[in-house]
């Protein structure tokens, strides 16, 4: 934890002096146990990257100051350089890479790439320009007949409507708070299941860390397992179009009761959730 | 070029009338056509520039009714950014440091009279401006010109999804490609079979090396960018569905294909730069290349882990876990030939007597900010923090410090070092301090808080950022960085006034102002036009001895004896 905050402080007092703003945070907050590892290990780069990026500059600029000319006739050494010092700098960072590697690949494979055959939630996700479609196929480990999935649609921004007008944005963030978001419950697993179906987007929580992208005529998987509840951003991260940009959704991560209730209730027929 | 008895103002066209298209338009002079490609690249660089303005313009602020008449609609705005991208990796960053340093450098330093094929060299030439006017020529038509992305992936830049600008633009990337193809059979039949006598490989200066395996990638992988392109091209044209998913075509293999090129590509953006820097790094700080062989091994060994590390440029699309852990290994290890480059840079100034001219300044500016960009790229190639940052705006961060803060200070340091070389006359050095020190401070306001976007969730690549709550704190830091770009856009014109005053009138010098010890510099200032030496040189030792025993520094075209005295006179 401590690393964390002091560099964070230090990044944000930088930015903060930049720029004279507000800081909330630095990244957005982790909602589920494999993003606190995947922020674990982009805390150890940043410490590892920010020591020898700290230690390359003040080399450079010590050089700089020590060795300028200064016209006192001083001779340069003359060196071809030097084998051990070669071995020295190519090894140390071999080793600091492979244990940055095998870290990496332990991470994918026992949290990422480890998706469950049996989840509590199964969802659907199809995208296309410019929306979202969520479909619940799978609830409480059960598959849910077609005609009573819940489904959520982000369908405010089809490729019909016409192009929002300049000031489009400032309405759009009511139009954003308006959206009806996609319910998931908290300590629970849940698979996502994407598609496109026309180009290429991105299926994007910055709270779940992980992206992954939405390709026409595949299904890609991720899973997660919040343990905070809230309300988080969608948004898609591969250029798609002129959309792209508000290509939104909101998720939501309730407490198991409220989903079993909304579940219930989307099955029963409240489709006009549909905004 | 030989043509500079006049010493100001007046403009010389007459008294080479009939020669003038023969003699600047279509040469094929190796000097003329890098100087041609040098001013190219300048107008481009002017261009690209001008894109990114108006992409900075509408992210700092998003509904001014003044940036809406320049940046009208999300559309215009995709393709302003991927013409920003696309002009300036096609056609600033490869044709300043192949097409110009390479042409007007390497065989002068190898001691060559010309390049291997001279009319080929002019056609490598010539198809760049109609390239670049083929993918512009998309913006006056109706539909817009590319907007997809320097990157161009398909579905989004197949024939449903875009129009008739990305035709252009694919026409204008095979042309390109062309040109650079060719380029490089030239570079390698130059530097393979031209060199002066005792030019040995490992006597070869560094820039010399890397535009030699600059060409070796070059020719590997710019004929499979042109297959994929092609492919491209005829599905758009003529129905075929390489890439259409609706047809049995797979858009995932256009990714990987152009990844085959573009990772490769950002090699051949980068190590011609490094060549120069280590060039420059030697020269002055008086004392030979630290590591010269250490140097070799690590570009011949980013151009072997380049061919294998496309991938890791995908590792959200969703390709098999064998396939992405494989990226995953090689991506860390194409780091380490980077990291010893750069500490060899450190090893060549240390214990020198720097000698801090505008050209080392900007060399020195390399290696500090080049250390950026490599850094962030372990980020990226530890895949967990990668399906995070990926499609951020800490990518555009990683971009733009290895391309801006290492390639293009690679050419700035080239010009200011080269142009007495080129025309006979230094640049102004206090003009150019300046031009360096402004632009590396606002520079570093421009693209170092891309760092703190990217991890602060902000994707790349959208028209605003106004619709998603989260990224409302980030507003100050957009601000802020579009002040700084226009204020470092309008530094760029000291350098502009810089090459136009100096051309004019800058201080007159001999063969070898920077007393450096490779072979352009034992010639005149300019070259002679035919043949750049009164009589091929005989090379007697390596490219970088400064201070040995043998005097403060030895010219590699003279004898033992006549370096001792010389410096003894
Ligand atoms: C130190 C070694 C380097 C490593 C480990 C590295 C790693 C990476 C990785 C993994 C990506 C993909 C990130 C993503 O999109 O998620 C990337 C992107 C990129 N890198 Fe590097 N990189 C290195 C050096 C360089 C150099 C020297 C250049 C060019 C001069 C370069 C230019 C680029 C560009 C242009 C992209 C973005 C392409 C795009 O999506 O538009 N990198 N780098
Ligand atoms: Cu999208
Ligand atoms: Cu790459």
């Amino acid at each position: 934890m401590k690393p964390r905050v002091l560099t964070g402080l230090a990044l944000a007092a930088l930015a903060a002096t930049l720029t004279g703003c507000s800081w909330e945070y630095l990244i957005p907050i982790s909602i589920t146990e494999t993003s606190d590892k995947i922020d674990l290990l982009m805390w150890v780069i940043i410490w590892i990257t920010m020591i020898v990026f700290i230690g390359v500059e003040v080399v450079l600029v010590w050089f700089i100051l020590k060795y300028r000319d200064m016209g006192d006739g001083r001779k340069p050494v003359y060196t071809h350089g030097s084998n051990k010092l070669e071995a020295i700098w190519t090894g140390i960072p071999v080793l600091i890479l492979i244990v940055l590697a095998v870290w990496s690949e332990n991470l994918l494979n026992a949290e990422i790439r480890a998706i469950p055959e049996k989840p509590d939630v199964r969802i659907k996700v199809t995208a296309r320009q410019f929306n979202w479609n969520f479909e619940i196929t799978e609830s409480s480990g059960e598959q849910i007949d077609e005609a009573s999935r819940p489904i959520v649609d982000t369908g405010m921004h089809s490729t019909e409507t016409a192009e929002p007008d300049r000031h489009f944005p400032k309405e759009f963030i009511s139009g954003y708070d308006n959206l009806t978001p996609l319910k998931i419950p908290v300590d629970r697993t849940t698979v996502f299941e994407i598609t496109s179906l026309d180009v290429i987007h991105s299926f994007w929580v910055p709270e779940f860390r992980i992206k992954q992208d939405a390709m026409p005529g595949h299904v890609n998987r991720i899973w997660i397992r919040p343990n905070k509840t809230g309300l988080y951003p969608i948004v898609c991260a591969e250029l798609c179009g002129n959309g792209h940009y508000r290509m939104a959704g909101r998720l939501e991560v309730v407490t198991g009761e409220e989903y079993d209730a909304w579940v219930a209730e989307q099955a029963s027929g409240g489709s006009d959730e549909l905004f | 070029m030989s043509d500079h008895k006049h010493d100001s103002g007046h403009h010389g066209e007459g008294h080479h009338e009939q020669t003038f298209i023969e003699k600047y338009i279509f040469s094929c002079d190796h000097k003329v056509i890098g100087i041609q490609y040098l001013f190219t690249t300048m107008v481009m660089v002017v261009l690209g520039g001008t894109f990114a303005l108006l992409i900075r313009l509408q992210l700092a602020w998003p509904d001014s009714s003044l940036v809406a008449k320049l940046v009208s609609t999300p559309d215009k705005y995709n393709q302003y950014l991927t013409m920003h991208a696309s002009i300036m990796i096609f056609g600033v960053i490869i044709p300043s440091l192949v097409g110009a340093f390479g042409n007007f450098v390497v065989p002068l330093m190898i001691g060559a009279k010309d390049m291997a094929f001279p009319r080929l060299n002019m056609l490598s030439y010539w198809l760049v401006p109609p390239a670049v006017f083929v993918m512009l020529l998309g913006l006056v038509l109706p539909g817009g010109t590319a907007a997809a992305g320097w990157t161009s992936y398909p579905p989004l830049a197949g024939a449903q999804y875009s129009g008739v600008g990305q035709t252009g633009w694919v026409l204008a990337v095979i042309i390109l490609g062309g040109s650079s193809t060719m380029g490089a059979i030239n570079y390698l039949a130059t530097i393979l079979g031209m060199r002066a006598p005792g030019m040995t490989l490992l006597r070869m200066p560094l820039f010399v090396w890397a535009i030699f395996i600059t060409s070796v990638l070059t020719l590997f992988a710019t004929p499979v960018l042109a297959s994929a392109l092609t492919m491209q091209l005829l599905d758009r044209a003529f129905g075929a569905s390489f890439f259409v998913h609706t047809a049995g075509g797979q858009p995932l293999m256009f990714q990987h294909i152009f990844w085959f090129y573009s990772h490769p590509a950002v090699y051949i953006m980068i190590l011609p730069a490094m060549g120069i820097v280590s060039d420059v790094l030697a020269v002055f700080s008086r004392k030979p290349i630290f590591g010269y062989r250490a140097m070799i091994y690590s570009i011949c060994s980013i151009a072997g882990f380049g061919f294998i590390v496309w991938g890791h440029h995908m590792f959200t699309s969703g390709m098999s876990p064998t396939l992405s852990t494989t990226f995953l290994i090689t991506t860390f290890f194409i780091a380490v030939p980077s990291a010893v480059k750069s500490f060899n840079w450190l090893g060549t100034i240390w214990g020198g007597s720097l000698r801090l001219t505008t050209a080392m300044l900007w060399a020195l500016g390399f290696v500090g900010m080049f250390a950026i960009g490599g850094l962030s790229g372990i980020y990226s190639a530890a895949v967990p923090v990668d399906l995070y940052i990926h499609d951020t705006y800490w990518i555009v961060a990683h971009i733009h410090y290895v391309l801006f803060g290492g390639s293009l200070m690679g050419v700035f340091a080239g010009v200011y070092f080269w142009f007495p070389k080129m025309f006979g006359r230094k640049m102004d050095e206090k003009l150019g301090k300046l031009h360096f020190w402004l632009t590396l401070i606002l520079y570093n306001f421009v693209f170092m808080p891309m760092h703190i976007l990217g991890l602060g969730g902000m994707q790349r690549r959208i028209y605003s950022w106004k619709i998603y709550p989260h990224l409302y704190q980030l507003q100050e830091i957009n601000v802020f960085m579009t002040v700084s770009l226009i204020a470092l856009g309008t530094v760029q014109a000291i350098f502009f006034w810089n090459i136009y005053k100096s051309l004019k009138g800058g201080e007159k010098v001999g063969n070898n102002p920077w007393e450096s010890t490779t072979l352009e510099w034992q010639t005149s200032s300019p070259p002679i036009a035919h043949g750049n030496f009164e009589k091929i040189p005989t090379v007697y030792r390596g490219a970088y001895e400064y201070n040995s025993e043998l005097g403060p520094y030895a010219p590699q075209t003279l004898p033992d004896d006549k370096v001792r005295s010389m410096a003894k006179a």
